[in-house]
């Protein structure tokens, strides 16, 4: 239903009386060249750094992905470790028992990453490693803590101030790191920063004594990770989210966590096992 | 100007853009203030319209109906000032409400009817009856269906009535 043709008149003439009174106004075409040109100036502006930012983004995620994905950071070739560990700490030929027993619990939440099958649980080298690795964690870990040893599992229940936390201790050598894992073995740099930085993963680095990486990870979305290689061995320790009550990252600084993941015989018997774990997972 | 600048701009268009934009200023700032209600408002609005309209000259110029194509520009510019900020709403927006035909001795101006429209009431209102455009232009104009168009510029036009009053006095502006 449209307006009747006498009330659109009586409208538009009131439209008009209305603006009758209304004084000329100044001249608003210098105004608006001077303007218009701005925003001419201000569109390409805008264009050739929008057109900067995508070729960036595309050329960097060409070189980035391919590297992520064979776990390379970018760096020269100087820069990566060697194949073999350098003198400032040596393989060890043997795993020692622990000086203490640790329990043996269950795990709280039934695993589902396939960890076992990849790192040889079962075998009576498994069970060395993890009382060693317990004792070391017990070691390194804040005063008063105490550590139980999660069956089949390369992880640790930490007992510290009535909190419990999870701890988990991985080792791989040989293969290219698990999907789980970070490639990294130190911090991203260029190109690599800001795609990490897009996904809200930050890194810190420090370096061990022979000049190699070890770098923390911490993740917006996941546990902190602490990481880094020896020889052709991969470690990684982090935080291990068991079960949802079991899900508090542990209270320790970057200087902590870097003592931990840097220190020489958490890196020998987590090497050891590595290089001489059996049962691998089948494929 | 700089000589960089008039390098960039192919011949004639900067002085092609004022022969219109001179004999259109006056007509784009009525319906400004007609939309806005506020002279110094509608003077900026009509500039801001004029630098976009300019800014796009090339395809400006070519439109079948540039001022179809400038009013389209000045009201979506209207609109858009309208949702950028609240102040800019206050601006456009009498702080008081218009007051209605039961005091006759406080008989409100059109200006002030249509202040209080929504915004987008307004620019039908104004685009339909003001500047006599088809519905199926205004639609276009609005990004809307013609249907919208109807249905809210027959709300519009209640609404006026009801504040301006039945009476053809009425319509008549204050003093």
């Amino acid at each position: 239903m449209d307006t009747p043709p006498i009330e659109r008149a009586r409208l538009k003439a009131l439209m008009a009386e209305s603006v009758h009174a209304l004084p000329p106004t100044t001249d608003l075409v210098p105004g608006a060249l001077v303007e218009g040109r701005r925003r001419r100036r201000r569109v390409r502006l805008l264009t050739a750094v929008v057109s900067l930012s995508i070729a960036t983004a595309v050329a960097g995620t060409a070189v980035a992905v391919p590297r992520f994905m064979r776990g390379d950071t970018g760096q020269t070739a100087a820069a990566q470790p060697s194949s073999a560990p350098r003198p400032w700490l040596t393989q060890l030929t043997e795993l020692t028992p622990p000086t203490a027993t640790y329990p043996l619990v269950e795990r709280p939440l039934p695993n589902t990453s396939g960890n076992a099958a990849l790192i040889g649980a079962g075998t009576p080298l498994f069970a060395v490693y993890q009382q060693r690795m317990a004792d070391i964690l017990h070691r390194l870990l804040p005063p008063g803590n105490s550590i139980e040893v999660v069956d089949g599992m390369p992880e640790f229940i930490v007992h510290l101030d009535n909190v419990r936390y999870g701890v988990s201790v991985n080792a791989a050598t040989g293969e290219p790191p698990s999907a789980n894992h970070s490639p990294w073995h130190m911090c991203p740099t260029g190109d690599n920063a800001e795609l990490a930085a897009g996904t809200g993963v930050t890194c810190t680095e420090s370096r061990l004594p022979n000049g190699d990486y070890a770098t923390i990870n911490h993740q917006k979305w996941s546990p902190a990770q602490s990481m880094l290689t020896f020889g052709q061995t991969m470690i990684i320790v982090g935080d291990a989210y068991l079960a949802p009550n079991l899900s508090t990252p542990l209270p320790l600084t970057d200087a902590q966590r870097f003592a931990i993941i840097m220190d020489p015989e958490l890196i020998q018997v987590a090497d050891y096992f590595a290089r001489n774990r059996s049962g691998r997972a089948a494929s | 100007m700089g000589p960089s600048m008039a390098a960039e701009e192919p011949r004639g268009e900067a002085s092609d853009f004022e022969t219109y934009a001179r004999a259109r200023q006056q007509q784009l700032y009525r319906t400004a203030f007609l939309l806005c209600g506020n002279a110094d408002r509608a003077q900026d609005l009509t500039q801001t319209t004029l630098a976009k309209l300019f800014q796009y000259w090339r395809k400006a110029s070519r439109a079948t109906n540039i001022d179809a194509y400038a009013k389209t520009v000045l009201t979506r510019t209207f609109l858009a000032e309208q949702r950028s900020s609240r102040r800019e709403r206050e601006l456009h927006t009498p702080i008081t409400p218009p007051v209605g035909p039961d005091r006759p001795d406080l008989r409100v101006t059109l200006v002030e009817a249509l202040a209080a429209l929504s915004p987008k009431a307004r620019a039908m209102v104004v685009l339909r009856y003001w500047e006599d455009q088809p519905i199926e232009a205004v639609a276009a104009s609005m990004n809307c269906r013609p249907g919208t168009v109807k249905s809210t510029c027959t709300r519009a036009l209640r609404q006026l009535r009801e504040l301006l009053g039945e009476d053809a006095d009425l319509y008549a502006t204050e003093g």
